[in-house]
C-alpha cells in the first residue's frame, strides 16, 4: 500500500519516526509530508521514508512598499528629526505612542496576513501531494493535520470509498487476537 | 448485576493511553486492561486522546464538519495488551476552551459519539477512568442497560471541582454511576468533602502492578539510589539532591540515577552542579514502563521524596523489583505500605528540611537488612497489587461476587 502521513508541523515528532519505519517494516511505501527536516530534528527517520517539506516558514506577507514608507518610515523619521530640537520629549513620547499603536498593528496584521499565507501554502501542499501520490491509507498524524485535509479530503473519500484513513499507524486487530 | 450466562464484555474508556509519542501516558491503564482481560470473552478500550486546533471560527465549522465525517471510518480497533481492542479517538478541541473541564468534558463525549457513528457503546459494562472526560462521555454514550463504573485518578481534581459547571456535571456522573472508586485518601477525601451525599459510595481500588521481573538478589549495600519520578516541583528533586550530596559525603560510593524528565530539567542539571555530584548522578531521561522493574532491579533503592502522591505506584513497583523505599507519607505512599511500612523501607514525613531525607537513609541503613522484611512486603503487596489480584477485585465488582470465577 501507499501510506502517506500528514503531519505539517512534526508537532508528535517521535510517534512519526516511530509509526513510519513501522509503516515500511510492514511493507508499505510511506511518504510524509511535514513542515521541514529541521522539525523532526533527533527522531531518526527511516530511510525508506520518502519525504516532502512543506516549506511554509519560507513564505512571508511583504507589506506594499506605499504602507512601509509612508506609514512606518515617514511619521517615525519626522519625529525623529523633530526630536532632535526642544521637543524631544515629546516626541519620543508621540514616537513611542505612534510605535504601540500604528507600529504594533501594522505588524499584526503582518503577522496574521503571514500566518494565512503559510496555511494556504500548507493546505495546498497537502492537497497536491495527496492528489499526486494518490495513497490508499492516509494518516491524518496531529490536528494540524486534520486541518490541512478538511476542505478536500471528505470529498476525495466520497470518491474512494476503500481509501483508508486512520490517526495513527498501529497494527490493526483482528480475530485471531482476541 | 450481569449474569454468568451472559457475555462477558467491557468496555475501558480512559483519556490518556501509551502511544508511540508518550508510551508512560496513562500506562496504568494498559495495566489495568491486561489485568482484568483474561476472564472476558471481550474488551474494547477507547482512548479519547484531547488534540487542540487553534482556528478561526468560521474555520473551525469546516475542520469540525469534516472531523465528524471522518471519524467513524478513521477509529479501527488495533491491537493493545492481552487480545484486547483499541480505538484512538481524537477529541478535536478549541484552544479557547482548554481551561474548561467542562466543555472538555462535553467535547469527549460529542467525539466519542461520532466516532461510534450514532450508536451506543455495545459493552453492558463500562469502566471509565477520570470520570469528568470520561465517565461524562460513557453515560452519554452508553446502552440505556449499561452499568457504568470509574475510577478516579487526577491529581488536579481539585482544580476541576472549583468550577462550578464542571462540579455540577462531577455530581450529576457521581450520581449516575453504578460504582465510583480512587486510588488513594487523598482523593477520597476531597470527593467525599465536595459531595458528602455521594460519601458512601467512595470506593477504593488499586492500580496492578507487574510482579514480573525482579532482582536476582536482594541488595547488599543501599548505594545506588534510584528516583523515578518526572521533573516537576511536586517530586522535589532538590530535596533529593541536598540529601544525596550530604549523604555522599558521608560516602563517596554512592550514586543516584534520576529517570524521568520535565520542565524543571534545566534547574536540576544546575542543582547538580552546584553541589559537585556530577560524576555520582545519572540522568535517564523519560523510561518507558516497561523499562522501570528492569532499572529498579538494577538498584539498591528507590528514594522518593515527594510532597503528594494519589497513590504511589512508585513504591510498589520498587518493591515487586526487590528494592527497600525510603519515601515520604504523601497521601498515597503510607496507605499502600499500610501495615508493611517497615518491612519494606522507612517512610518520613513530608517536611521542608533535605535533612529529613538524611536522616531516614541514615536510619535505612541502620535497619537494613536485618530489621525489614522485602519478601514479606513482597508478598503482602503482590495480593493485593498484583494483576491477578486486581484483576479479579473488577471482575467482582463487574459481575458480583462469584464474578472472578471463570
Amino acid at each position: 500500500m501507499n501510506v502517506l502521513f500528514v503531519a505539517p508541523s512534526g508537532a508528535r515528532a517521535k510517534a512519526l519516526a516511530t509509526e513510519t519505519r513501522r509503516a515500511a517494516d510492514a511493507g508499505h511505501r510511506v511518504l510524509l509530508v511535514a513542515e521541514s527536516e529541521a522539525k523532526l530534528a533527533g527522531h531518526d527517520l527511516d530511510g525508506r521514508v520518502e519525504t516532502h517539506w512543506i516549506g511554509s516558514s519560507a513564505v512571508s506577507y511583504t507589506e506594499p512598499a506605499a504602507t512601509r514608507f509612508f506609514r512606518r518610515k515617514v511619521p517615525l523619521g519626522l519625529l525623529r528629526r523633530v526630536g532632535r530640537g526642544p521637543l524631544r520629549r515629546r516626541a519620543r513620547k508621540a514616537a513611542k505612542h505612534y510605535r504601540a499603536t500604528v507600529i504594533a498593528g501594522l505588524d499584526a496584521d503582518k503577522k496574521t496576513r503571514t500566518q494565512r499565507l503559510r496555511r494556504d501554502r500548507r493546505d495546498a501542499v497537502v492537497r497536491e501531494q495527496v492528489q499526486r501520490w494518490a495513497p490508499d491509507w492516509v494518516v491524518l498524524h496531529e490536528p494540524l493535520a486534520v486541518e490541512a485535509v478538511a476542505g478536500f479530503l471528505p470529498a476525495l473519500i466520497a470518491e474512494r470509498p476503500a481509501l483508508r484513513t486512520t490517526y495513527a499507524f498501529e497494527e490493526l486487530w483482528d480475530e485471531t487476537d482476541g | 448485576m450481569v449474569t454468568q450466562d451472559q457475555e462477558r464484555h467491557v468496555a475501558v474508556l480512559t483519556p490518556w493511553y501509551p502511544d508511540a509519542q508518550i508510551p508512560f501516558s496513562g500506562a496504568f491503564v494498559e495495566s489495568m486492561a491486561a489485568a482484568v482481560a483474561p476472564g472476558l470473552d471481550r474488551l474494547d478500550v477507547f482512548h479519547t486522546d484531547e488534540w487542540i486546533v487553534n482556528a478561526s471560527a468560521e474555520r473551525r465549522e469546516r475542520i469540525w464538519d469534516a472531523h465528524a465525517g471522518m471519524l467513524p471510518r478513521s477509529v479501527p480497533p488495533v491491537r493493545t495488551v492481552a487480545g484486547a481492542r483499541l480505538r484512538r479517538v481524537p477529541v478535536i478541541l478549541p484552544k479557547s476552551k482548554w481551561r474548561d473541564f467542562g466543555e472538555r468534558a462535553e467535547h469527549h463525549a460529542h467525539w466519542l459519539k461520532a466516532a461510534l457513528g450514532g450508536e451506543p457503546i455495545e459493552a453492558p459494562v463500562i469502566h471509565a477512568h477520570v470520570p469528568i472526560y470520561s465517565a461524562w462521555a460513557a453515560l452519554q454514550n452508553c446502552r440505556p442497560d449499561a452499568r457504568v463504573y470509574a475510577t478516579e485518578h487526577a491529581s488536579f481534581l481539585v482544580k476541576i471541582l472549583r468550577q462550578p459547571r464542571a462540579r455540577a456535571m462531577y455530581d450529576e456522573i457521581l450520581h449516575r454511576l453504578a460504582g465510583y472508586f480512587v486510588v488513594g485518601d487523598v482523593l477520597h477525601d476531597v470527593v467525599a468533602g465536595t459531595f458528602p451525599h455521594h460519601a458512601d459510595k467512595i470506593r477504593y481500588i488499586a492500580n496492578p502492578i507487574d510482579f514480573g521481573t525482579r532482582r536476582a538478589a536482594p541488595p547488599t549495600a543501599l548505594r545506588r539510589w534510584l528516583s523515578v519520578a518526572s521533573f516537576k516541583a511536586g517530586k522535589r528533586h532538590d530535596h533529593l539532591l541536598r540529601a544525596f550530596a550530604a549523604c555522599r559525603a558521608d560516602d563517596p560510593s554512592l550514586t543516584l540515577t534520576l529517570a524521568g524528565d520535565g520542565v524543571l530539567r534545566p534547574e536540576i542539571e544546575a542543582l547538580v552542579d552546584e553541589l559537585g555530584v556530577r560524576e555520582a548522578v545519572t540522568f535517564l531521561g523519560m523510561v518507558q514502563p516497561s523499562e522501570v522493574p528492569g532499572i529498579m532491579a538494577a538498584h539498591d533503592v528507590l528514594v522518593h521524596p515527594s510532597a503528594f502522591e494519589t497513590f504511589g505506584v512508585v513504591a510498589v513497583e520498587a518493591v515487586a523489583a526487590g528494592l527497600p523505599v525510603l519515601i515520604t507519607r504523601c497521601g498515597g505512599p503510607e496507605l499502600v505500605l499500610d501495615g508493611i511500612e517497615d518491612a519494606a523501607g522507612v517512610m518520613i514525613d513530608v517536611v521542608d528540611d533535605p535533612q529529613a531525607l538524611v536522616d531516614g537513609y541514615r536510619l535505612l541503613r541502620e535497619r537494613y537488612p536485618s530489621k525489614t522484611d522485602l519478601e514479606h512486603a513482597r508478598g503482602h503487596l503482590e495480593s493485593k497489587y498484583g494483576y491477578e489480584a486486581i484483576g479479579a477485585q473488577y471482575h467482582r465488582i463487574w459481575f458480583g461476587e462469584n464474578g472472578a470465577e471463570r
